[in-house]
């Protein structure tokens, strides 16, 4: 009983601990300083960017978006976008020229070589 | 404000950890009255140097504070749990740093100039007491004992805060408990207990 009495006194004080430590104004302040510091900085902070379909909806955007975007402009970024895109495609169509220009440059051939004055699709 | 007192004290600590990070003005104030008083209570009792305790809790409050703008409110630990954990993270750091795991080792308890714990309990204090005889455990048994049986965590609780399985939390509570226990017996009467 002597034991089961010591440890009841035990949780007494264990329990009178609790809530005991008195927090100082000064230490208050500090933190209240601090979670405003993280808040301004939370409001700076600048937007997410755009996310959409890449390079693509850039050029839209660039063109004024799609209300900017003429038949013959459309058709252009179309085409620009399906050779870079799909050039087996567009070789095949071609009936292989394209290939034959660009010495079958691969899948992203660079764009300025298929607008060489020697090759003429 | 005092209309939006009644509507802050509904909110859970993750709904004004939300409110917190989309700018509410409130938030933070009712945050730090709920949060910092653990915080700091925990450091002081696991570190037994109430300056040292003051810069561990403003610490983990700012941690808690930049946390807030990922923070999901449905998420595995609650605002109190996470601060728990980064203070026993930065305590047990801190003892390490200055080599020290019980606050008052064996060897060293003789040579003491401190008040130890019979001295303490002579003087009446008992809380200051309880303290000598808390500085006197390994510091992981420290902080489970705090956490158990002053914060009043349950055992799951603890054990995510001190990444632990809850049987290990429960070992270091029990045998936290038992060395406490040892370091005050015989002194019902200094603790102003009857016999």
């Amino acid at each position: 009983m002597t034991v089961e009495r010591d440890e009841e006194q035990l949780d007494q004080l264990l329990q009178s601990a609790r809530g005991a430590v008195r927090v100082p104004e000064t230490l208050s302040a500090r933190v209240l300083a601090d979670a405003a510091m993280v808040q301004t900085t939370l409001r700076a902070a600048p937007p997410q960017p755009r996310t959409g379909l890449g390079w693509l909806a850039e050029i839209r955007a660039a063109l004024g978006g799609w209300p900017g975007l003429s038949g013959v402009t459309l058709a252009g970024v179309a085409g620009l976008a399906l050779g870079i895109l799909a050039p087996d495609l567009v070789d095949g169509l071609s009936g292989g020229q394209i290939g034959l220009w660009t010495g079958d440059l691969g899948a992203l051939p660079e764009v300025g070589l298929l607008w060489e004055e020697a090759g003429d699709v | 404000m005092s209309g939006d007192a009644p509507t802050y004290a509904a909110l859970s600590d993750g709904a004004l950890m939300v409110l917190f990070a989309n700018g509410d003005p409130g938030a933070a104030r009712v945050l730090t009255e709920r949060l910092l008083p653990r915080a700091l209570g925990h450091a002081t009792r696991v570190l037994g140097d109430r300056a040292e305790a003051e810069d561990i809790a403003q610490e983990a409050m700012l941690r808690l504070w930049r946390a807030a703008a990922d923070w999901a409110q449905d998420g595995p630990a609650a605002p109190a749990t996470w601060l728990y954990r980064v203070v026993a993270n930065l305590c047990t750091d801190r003892l390490r740093k200055s080599g020290q795991s019980a606050l008052t080792d064996e060897a060293d308890r003789h040579s003491d100039t401190r008040p130890g714990v019979e001295a303490q309990m002579i003087a009446g204090d008992r809380m200051a007491a309880l303290d000598a005889a808390l500085a006197l455990l390994p510091e992981r048994q420290r902080q489970a004992v705090v956490l158990r049986h002053i914060e009043g965590l349950s055992n799951p609780e603890i054990a995510m805060i001190l990444d632990l399985g809850v049987e290990a939390v429960e070992s270091l509570t029990a045998r936290g408990k038992r060395a406490l226990s040892a370091a005050l017996s015989g002194k019902k009467e200094a603790l102003g207990y009857d016999s």
